[in-house]
């Protein structure tokens, strides 16, 4: 069947329009699935608790906070909510604000000085930053054992900055890369000294790709799961720890279980939101230019 | 200039660093010496004896233990199978955005972003609410579509499934927004000499798309392999610990599990190195394989 020039042309057409609804299709399709358990989760928490668990599982509602008021009141389930926030905010907050300080001094030395080590040592960073925190928990525990530190927020500060270090260092030095060295040479000119240059002018100036470093730096201690179940018991657990008590009871408490879950994702989720252009960036920052 | 001057002159930029070294050095390299040391003993954080030298004794005894070997090869299932599936689907989705002309490309790749921020343990919590026998979603869903509902927790001959699709669930984005920013640097003079030799689209991705983002598609896949092989939040999260008779049993959950329950220091540090050693071995051969893809596409 041999088509004309007027019939190909349509054809054309038709193949390309149906691709392109294929495309939005499937990527629709990939954003429902990306997104529904989240929102699942969400919509879970909102429901009378008696109706979070129900089955065939309910879709029209009306909203209540009851879930999120038995956990706060722990009519229903007794866990110390208060306890595990407040440590999962001091301890992510302390370890961000500390690795980003000590990570800007490593990757400035790292961008702007020549000196012999210099090659090896980037190599370590990168060698490093790829631990997951489960291989550590025997060394953590030995040290933070010696050191008396176990169940508390230092030992986690000092664990989590400890791994976020090599992974900040590693983005904020392809950041500050990027700022030409004249600027500083100038400013050196006029008298200022090198620490003045680091914090007065090249900070600023990779403000985004510090935003994003302290994203990531932010989420490592605020998503851990295995550090601070190891390190930590009574007095320090952070927010995922929280699990543990619903692993025990099998899935009767969905409702304060599901806000839990949807309070401790917050951060996670404004993030995304928020800061999406620096994130992407961040993250890609790296990779690409290798 | 004096002795004295240009020793500070060499060992000025080392000041900068040092908080880092100092860091590093402490809590991560000098704990792992230590760890090594223990390995060859034998040494029980309840009793009262002092560490014994045993030699390998902890390292044969692990290879010997018939759960580690499940969990070696359920790591290496694991592995393969989300990383392959994270990389295909992934791939295919950044291909899809980078579509040009493609209208709410930041809505779709933000979108995508949010399995990847969170937190993995809430993530296994939401996928239990979600794959509950009773009042979970999908088998609701599955007994809509008049098909068989699922023992996606219960049963062991699903476990590694379930924990795979969480894992595909989660990580997929990371390979999508890396392979994506890839496409978007990809300079575009070999397209348009391509398109004037009449190549055609599949010919132009096989020769130019593909040898272009070998390096970045290298180190999402190394990136992705070396966290799969140490999975344990997500698994330890779905299931307590190595699921319904173990059949769900990985390296870390293996790992957590043999130290809280023995609390010897000796075999855990032995099987932490052992881990580490799967880790490096994996990477190298990796590399290998990687650069060994380079030079034959160069040639």
């Amino acid at each position: 069947m041999l088509l004309d020039a007027g019939e190909r042309e349509l054809s054309k057409q038709f193949l390309s329009r149906l691709s392109w609804v294929l495309t939005y299709v499937v990527l629709s399709l990939s954003a429902v699935v990306f997104l529904f358990p989240v929102v699942w989760t969400v919509l879970t928490s909102i429901k009378r608790p008696a109706l979070a668990f129900a089955d065939p599982p309910v879709f029209l509602f009306t909203p209540t906070l009851q879930s999120y008021r038995d956990l706060v009141t722990g009519r229903v389930i007794v866990i110390n909510i208060w306890r595990n926030a407040l440590n999962s905010v001091v301890v992510s907050t302390a370890s961000t604000l500390i690795s980003l300080v000590v990570a800007a001094l490593a990757a400035y030395s790292l961008s702007r000085f020549r000196f012999r080590f210099r090659g090896s040592i980037s190599f370590t960073i990168i060698a490093v930053r790829m631990l997951p925190p489960i291989g550590m928990i025997i060394p953590l525990y030995l040290l933070m054992n010696s050191l008396d530190l176990l169940d508390t927020r230092p030992a986690l500060i000092l664990s989590y900055t400890a791994l976020n270090v090599p992974f900040a260092t590693w983005m904020l030095r392809g950041f500050i890369d990027d700022i030409p060295i004249s600027l500083e040479e100038a400013a050196m000119i006029d008298g200022s000294s090198r620490s003045q240059v680091l914090w007065r002018i090249v900070m600023p100036l990779i403000l985004p790709g510090l935003a994003a470093t302290a994203v990531f730096t932010f989420l490592l201690p605020w998503n851990d799961f295995a550090l601070a179940l190891i390190l930590t018991n009574k007095v320090a657990p952070t927010l995922p720890l929280l699990i543990m008590s619903f692993l025990t009871s099998e899935g009767v408490l969905w409702g304060p279980i599901a806000a839990v879950t949807t309070l401790t994702i917050i951060p996670p989720i404004m993030f995304v939101l928020f800061a999406q252009k620096f994130l992407i960036r961040g993250l890609t920052f790296g990779a690409v230019k290798g | 200039m004096s002795i004295l001057q240009r020793a500070a002159r060499t060992f000025y930029p080392y000041l900068w660093f040092l908080p880092a070294l100092a860091v590093i050095g402490y809590v991560m390299f000098y704990p792992w010496i230590w760890s090594l040391w223990f390995s060859f003993r034998s040494w029980s954080l309840v009793l009262p004896d002092p560490p014994r030298f045993v030699g390998v004794e902890n390292y044969v005894r692990t290879f010997a233990d018939p759960l580690f070997r499940k969990a070696f090869v359920n790591s290496i299932n694991l592995t393969f199978v989300s990383v392959a599936g994270e990389f295909f689907l992934g791939f295919s989705l950044a291909l899809l955005l980078n579509r040009r002309g493609l209208r709410a490309r930041k809505f779709f790749l933000s979108s995508f972003v949010v399995p990847m921020m969170l937190t993995p343990v809430m993530v296994s919590i939401m996928w239990r609410l979600l794959l509950a026998s009773e009042g979970g979603l999908v088998n609701y869903l599955m007994r809509v579509m008049s098909l068989t509902p699922l023992q996606w927790m219960a049963d062991p001959s699903l476990s590694m499934t379930t924990v795979c699709i969480v894992e595909i669930w989660q990580n997929t984005s990371f390979v999508t927004v890396i392979l994506l920013a890839g496409l978007q640097s990809l300079p575009e003079e070999p397209y348009e000499a391509a398109r004037v030799d009449g190549a055609s689209g599949t010919q132009a991705f096989w020769y130019i798309t593909l040898p272009g983002l070998r390096p970045l598609i290298a180190v999402v896949l190394l990136f992705r392999v070396m966290f799969a092989l140490r999975a344990f939040d997500i698994i330890y999260a779905l299931f307590g610990g190595g699921g319904p008779g173990n059949s769900a049993m990985v390296l870390g959950v293996y790992l957590y599990e043999h130290f809280r329950v023995s609390w010897q220091v000796g075999e855990s540090a032995a099987i932490s190195y052992i881990l580490l050693a799967i880790t490096i071995l994996t990477t190298v051969m990796f590399l290998i394989k990687a650069r060994r893809g380079e030079s034959v596409s160069e040639g």
